[in-house]
């Protein structure tokens, strides 16, 4: 290791909670990237730290874990990272972090890396915490007993970020000595799988015999091998795991009584004080129902202005684009495929990124686990989690990286009912149709003295959702089988003050990966529907842009209302026009016609993109504002009987269908990225616009 | 684990604010994921208090706060 041609490979370990990315975000600061580990999809951050000899580490994050028994995807990839020698993730080097208020739990994963025999630093977390609950921690003892360097790190002030470098420059090639001798526990299995995978530690094999089933580098040869050998060797694996743990124990606890002080503290914290309000049956349920309130009128109310800006900022620059390049497809590919694709992603940023401080800030100050246990109970009545809760907050601004949350639920059945439900809740891309169409369809008038008929509409639209959501779970629940036990064990850590460095940290990577997941697929789409609205068989567009200026030479029209009726005319008779026509029969008794048939189809980019489509097709420009789309919508006639097209039959069936068809090519990537087969998103596709269909043809129906 | 047929008192039967130490755990599997987070044979347990609707229970044991479901609560066996 250490050697100049490779760069020192460093991962750093711990239990949930114990401040590792604190510590990490002090290491690396903003030189992080996100990537993926190879064969899985949880993501992996890295960063670069310079060493005092200036040379370059790469510090890895990885999940936090309580020990080297997975019990969920992010858990494994400790183990896998650790296990597999040959792959190109395994360290030189561990940076092991734990909470010195905790030492002798936090330490129980180190002892088992330990037992690897490779270079390991223990960095004690958070004393100053433990000196204000009355403890101290003699950390020159503690080395000397487990045989390894321990640095005193600060993850809130910084403290220890330059020793830790020193440290890792004396540790050239230094292996731990093993903690625990492990042979005794499964010897003649130990010996055989080293035998076959060529290791030459205890420990890794014993590991191997315990895991195989669930490590991506084993393969179906190997496993077979494997399965014969637990057999015939009377491997058992649950009760060897429960006995190599409590080994462990019995063999931390004389070092840590020796170890630890405590000074005798306040024995009722300001996190029990806390708790007896926020975890209150009634109070705490009070204060979570709030909290949630506050979030959503966030991500409302709070983004519109920086929504606001974004949209006639995108406007201009389309504008200025258009005007700067000559007339033709070239321009209108630049702006009406590419820039109205970027528009389409930037102008969900501040909603994202509202949503993400508020998600993380909870998180940080240890409130979103409070949240879990609160919901936990009314959650399992619908076959979800109470990390459910998490993912379903989030959903109000995008199922993307809502569906990106359900990686924390363990369970496989709970985490696919979340997955597969959480594109019910309201997103914030369905706002815009819902503000068109309501305003469209309900008077503008107060109730009861104090309620706006409008907000309550919407309001009752985004319960629909939630019922969709929560209904559908509990069919779920009820349909699918699982043999994997569910369960919920979760630390509810003491409170902390948010550190801000932290969440800017976690905001900015996760909008980051948002604008690369989600943006990649409205980009492309953007550019697929821009061809299909441009272009027609043949000459058509041709023929049909000089009919109608011939129709059109002899009447009184500006400019520009004749390229907007131009416009018109070509988006009926383009691809995009065919397909409308295509599907109007079948969205007919839902009191669609073939524009709307257009606007939902290149709703799939992003349902917003309904607005501009009507404003192209009722030849307003595609930048005409709502209210002009909506003037067009009151005059709008059925060609062939000359009835008006939308009456608020129509708009109550297709707010329906907005709130609870599946539209959005993003969620369905990244659903296929989350469970690695088009299987559930291809019943969600199906599934939720079935749903949708039959609800706005009950709705049409009745009202019209 | 006892031989007696006496009743063996769980996690589910603290009142809140009760105290009390792990005996045992009522199944393999379950046990060693609560010893992976702490919570040991002779660990001190304490409710603190019940969940809404009495689904999840909130215990502090070794000096660490958790949100354990009932059925996770009941495999903990009591030593008094």
């Amino acid at each position: 290791m250490g050697t100049n041609e490779e760069t020192l490979k460093i991962a750093l370990i711990g239990n949930p909670n114990a401040g590792k990315t604190s510590v990490f975000n002090r290491l690396t600061g903003l030189n992080q990237t996100v990537g993926n580990f190879p064969g899985v999809t949880v993501d992996r951050i890295s960063g670069t730290y310079i060493l005092p000899n200036k040379e370059k580490a790469v510090i890895t994050d990885l999940p936090g874990t309580y020990s080297l028994y997975p019990n969920s995807n992010d858990e494994q990839i400790v183990l896998e990272t650790l296990l597999d020698k040959n792959s190109n993730s395994y360290p030189d080097l561990v940076l092991y972090v734990a909470d010195a208020n905790n030492l002798e739990r936090h330490l129980v994963l180190l002892t088992q890396i330990m037992d690897f025999g490779m270079p390991i630093i223990l960095l004690l977390n958070m004393i100053d915490v433990a000196h204000s609950e009355g403890k101290t921690c003699n950390e020159a003892k503690l080395a000397q007993s487990l045989g390894i360097p321990v640095v005193r790190v600060n993850g809130r002030t910084g403290e220890g970020t330059k020793e830790i470098g020193a440290v890792i420059l004396q540790m050239e090639g230094v292996n731990s000595e093993p903690f625990l001798n492990v042979e005794p526990f499964a010897y003649e299995v130990e010996q055989e799988v080293k035998e076959i995978f060529g290791f030459d530690n205890n420990y890794r094999a014993l590991l191997t015999a315990h895991n195989y089933h669930k490590l991506d580098f084993i393969g179906a040869k190997e496993t077979k091998i494997l399965d014969e050998l637990v057999e015939q060797l009377n491997f058992k694996s649950i009760g060897l795991q429960f006995e190599e743990l409590m080994a462990r124990y019995d063999q931390l606890h004389p070092i840590m009584e020796s170890m630890i002080v405590d000074l005798g503290g306040d024995a009722e914290t300001n996190t029990g004080k806390a708790d007896k309000v926020l975890t209150h049956p009634f109070w705490g349920s009070l204060i979570f129902i709030t909290t949630l309130f506050v979030i959503f009128q966030a991500i409302f109310a709070w983004a519109n202005y920086p929504m606001d800006l974004i949209d006639s900022g995108m406007t201009w620059v389309i504008d200025a684009t258009k005007s700067a390049l000559p007339d033709g497809l070239f321009s209108d590919f630049i702006t009406d495929g590419i820039l109205a694709g970027i528009g389409g992603i930037v102008i969900f940023i501040p909603q994202i990124t509202i949503l993400f401080i508020l998600v993380s800030l909870l998180e940080e100050v240890g409130y979103m686990s409070r949240a879990v246990f609160l919901s936990d109970t009314l959650m399992r009545k619908f076959g979800l989690n109470g990390r459910s809760i998490v993912s379903l907050i989030s959903g109000a601004a995008c199922a993307v990286p809502a569906i990106m949350a359900t990686r924390t639920i363990s369970n496989w059945k709970e985490r696919l009912i979340t997955i597969f439900v959480t594109p019910f809740i309201s997103c914030s891309a369905r706002i815009p149709v819902f503000a068109v169409l309501v305003a469209f369809a309900v008077p503008d008038k107060t109730v009861g003295g104090f309620f706006n008929l409008q907000g309550l509409v919407m309001m009752g639209l985004y319960m629909l959702g939630v019922f969709a959501a929560l209904g559908s779970a509990w069919v779920m629940k009820k349909i699918l089988r699982s043999k994997e036990r569910s369960f919920l064990m979760m630390e509810l850590p003491t409170y902390k003050m948010p550190y801000w460095k932290n969440i800017s940290i976690t905001v900015f990577q996760k909008v980051g990966q948002f604008i690369t997941n989600a943006g990649k697929i409205i980009l492309i789409i953007s550019m697929m529907l821009w061809f299909l609205a441009s272009f027609g068989p043949g000459n058509t567009l041709e023929v049909i842009e000089e009919n109608t200026r011939t129709e059109y030479a002899e009447k009184e029209v500006s400019d520009t209302e004749l390229n907007n009726i131009i416009a018109s005319k070509k988006i009926e008779g383009s691809y995009a026009g065919i397909l409308g026509k295509e599907i109007e029969p079948v969205i007919k008794p839902l009191g669609f016609d073939w524009k709307i048939g257009i606007a939902l189809i290149t709703s799939f980019a992003a349902r917003e993109v309904f607005i501009s489509t009507m404003a192209t097709i009722y030849s307003v420009g595609s930048d005409g504002d709502a209210e002009s789309v909506m003037e067009q919508m009151r005059h709008e006639r059925h060609a062939d009987t000359g009835e008006l097209v939308y009456t608020s039959a129509t708009a109550f069936s297709l707010l329906i269908f907005y709130v609870l068809a599946m539209q959005c090519m993003s969620t369905l990537a990244i659903v296929k990225r989350e469970t690695k087969s088009w299987l559930i998103p291809t019943a969600q596709l199906f599934y939720m616009t079935g749903l949708a269909y039959l609800l706005s043809y009950i709705t049409y129906q009745i009202l019209s | 684990m006892s031989t007696s047929n006496t009743y063996q008192r769980r996690a589910t039967d603290l009142k809140p604010g009760e105290s009390s130490v792990i005996k045992s755990f009522e199944n393999e599997k379950i046990s060693a994921k609560f010893i992976e987070i702490g919570c040991l044979p002779k660990s001190p347990i304490r409710l603190i208090r019940k969940g809404p609707a009495g689904g999840t229970m909130y215990l502090r044991i070794n000096g660490n706060a958790f949100a354990l479901r009932r059925e996770e609560a009941a495999q903990i066996f009591l030593k008094f």
